[in-house]
């Protein structure tokens, strides 16, 4: 359960920052999580130390965001519904391409550690406790950025008001929202290399990440980082809990459903 | 020397025409006020100078560079400092961070410009860590000042500082453009409030429906031709 939720907050985060700075949803964010899945697939086949995998992943993914964001995301900011349209245009020609490139069989990667701990007489693979305490970290690490840094205060103004930050006090937006995307790209990649161990390596494994970090980011209330946290901790609580007792279909409903009355309150609250 | 010039300025929203073919200029140590009604487009024309409102046609020039295509953070880096009228400060920072926020400024730099800010306005340094949202309408208008005045401006450009402030602080703010205008900063003031502009301008130009309707020198004109302009 606790899984469940850190690896919907490491998958969420990257979509969240981006959506919170551009007001975009960047529907290929799962197809970043791919790509940072496949870059530990390959550390595999190359032989390479599998810890190499989460250095690797980050990098690849933000030389492909940063293109990305060079080409198409620039055109896109402010702009909800093209934004929609051409992302999801995007995801599926990552999908393409990667299985252009490599074939859509599906690849396994192998888990750095293969211990187990053990607390309470329930043993633990060491591996998924490492994933949530990574989760935490990643989760302060963030809140920091945010609240204590100048990076953080500079992204909260272009957040408020781009034209005032820009105009009153220098602020080159579009870099901001450039870095902000290549950021949200590094951390799809950095998690895509976390949960690859632990699920099939495909081309269009994305897809199911990028519905799941989505609704959390819309019950967190897409306004604060622990609100996302908290989102993705009720999500991924109630779904593993619902797919343990009746079955995964069942989860997902869930899942749906909670999203939907949560979302629901708030409305009725704000009113 | 000419500071900060438009030159046939047309601008506006959409489709909708604000400003008209306005004509200003700004000399090096002097204030040249923008006087008008609400509504009139003075705002717009502010906004139009530093790039954020995109410009149909006419030229903007800063000590004679044409700027008329540099983005708004090209023009600020130009050392040209921005006061906006609305929702111009960051209400989710705190004070600190809203005068430091885009200066690439050390921890000893950072302090500097606190310091600065202070003796400007003494009230900022006890809302140092306060979020700036959470100021009064009148320490917000000071901190959007302050925030100017630390970038070191060549050019100020200033929307309706005045407004909502209390006599003393305008008689502050009043004292320290004099100061700047000594130190040869080209200031352009857009003002409804004429006992300020008066006390601090040069010259003036006054704006009606997006065109200028009347322009000249401070000194000597008389005051109820310039209120004819701003009363209803
Ligand atoms: N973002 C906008 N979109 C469309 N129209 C706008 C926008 N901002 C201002 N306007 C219109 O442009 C006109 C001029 O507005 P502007 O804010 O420049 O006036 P102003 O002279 O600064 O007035 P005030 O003294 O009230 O500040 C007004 O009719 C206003 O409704
Ligand atoms: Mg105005």
């Amino acid at each position: 359960m606790l899984l469940a939720a850190a690896i919907l907050f490491l998958t969420a985060s990257g979509l969240f920052v981006v959506f919170r700075l551009m007001g975009i949803v960047n529907l290929a964010h799962g197809e970043f999580i791919m790509l940072g899945a496949y870059t530990a697939y390959f550390i595999g086949v190359f032989n390479l130390s599998p810890w190499l995998s989460y250095i690797a992943a980050p990098i690849v993914t933000a030389i492909v965001g940063l293109g990305i964001e060079r080409v198409l995301m620039r055109r896109l900011y402010g702009k909800i519904m093209e934004s929609i349209l051409a992302t999801w245009g995007l995801s599926m020609l990552l999908q393409q391409l990667v299985i252009t490139a490599f074939g859509s069989m599906p690849r396994y990667v192998s888990s750095p550690v293969n211990q187990v701990v053990s607390a309470f007489g329930i043993t633990y693979p060491l591996y998924e406790v490492l994933i949530i305490v990574f989760a935490i970290v990643l989760l302060l690490a963030l809140l920091w950025l945010d609240r204590k840094t100048q990076l953080g205060a500079v992204v909260r103004a272009v957040i408020e008001s781009p034209e005032t930050a820009a105009a009153a006090t220098g602020i080159n937006v579009n870099r901001v929202y450039q870095l902000t995307f290549v950021v949200g790209s590094m951390l799809a990649g950095i998690a895509g290399a976390v949960i690859a161990p632990l699920v099939t390596v495909t081309p269009v494994m994305g897809l199911d990440y990028v519905i799941r970090a989505f609704l959390a980011v819309l019950v967190g209330g897409a306004a604060a980082i622990p609100s996302v946290a908290l989102g993705a901790s009720v999500l991924g609580g109630s779904e593993s809990i619902a797919s343990f007792v009746w079955n995964p279909v069942l989860g997902y409903v869930v899942v749906i459903l909670i999203s939907v009355t949560l979302m629901r309150l708030r409305q009725s609250q704000m009113r | 020397m000419i500071a900060l010039e438009a030159d046939g300025v047309t601008s506006g929203y959409g489709e909708t025409v604000v400003v008209r073919n306005m004509n200003i200029h700004v000399d090096a140590g002097s204030v040249t006020c923008l006087l008008g009604r609400n509504g009139v487009g003075k705002t717009t024309l502010l906004k139009t100078i530093m790039g954020v409102v995109p410009r149909r046609s006419g030229i903007t020039r800063l000590f004679g560079q044409d700027i008329s295509t540099k983005r708004p953070y090209e023009i600020a880096a130009r050392q040209v400092a921005y006061a906006p009228q609305e929702s111009a400060v960051f209400a989710d920072l705190s004070v600190k961070d809203n005068l430091t926020l885009g200066l690439k400024a050390s921890e000893a730099q950072a302090r500097n410009v606190l310091d600065e800010a202070f003796a400007a306005f003494p009230i900022l340094e006890q809302r140092l860590s306060q979020k700036a949202g959470t100021l009064s309408g009148g320490e917000k208008k000071m901190l959007v000042f302050a925030r100017a005045l630390v970038r070191h401006p060549r050019v100020m450009i200033i929307d309706e500082i005045s407004e909502g402030l209390q006599p003393s602080i305008v008689y502050l703010i009043t004292e320290l453009i004099t100061r700047l205008k000594q130190n040869g900063v080209g200031i352009f003031l857009a003002e409804q409030n004429l006992a300020f502009a008066m006390a601090v301008g040069d010259s003036y130009v006054v704006m009606h429906r997006g065109t200028m309707v009347e322009t000249g020198a401070i000194e000597g004109v008389a005051v109820a031709r310039l209120e004819k302009h701003l009363s209803i």
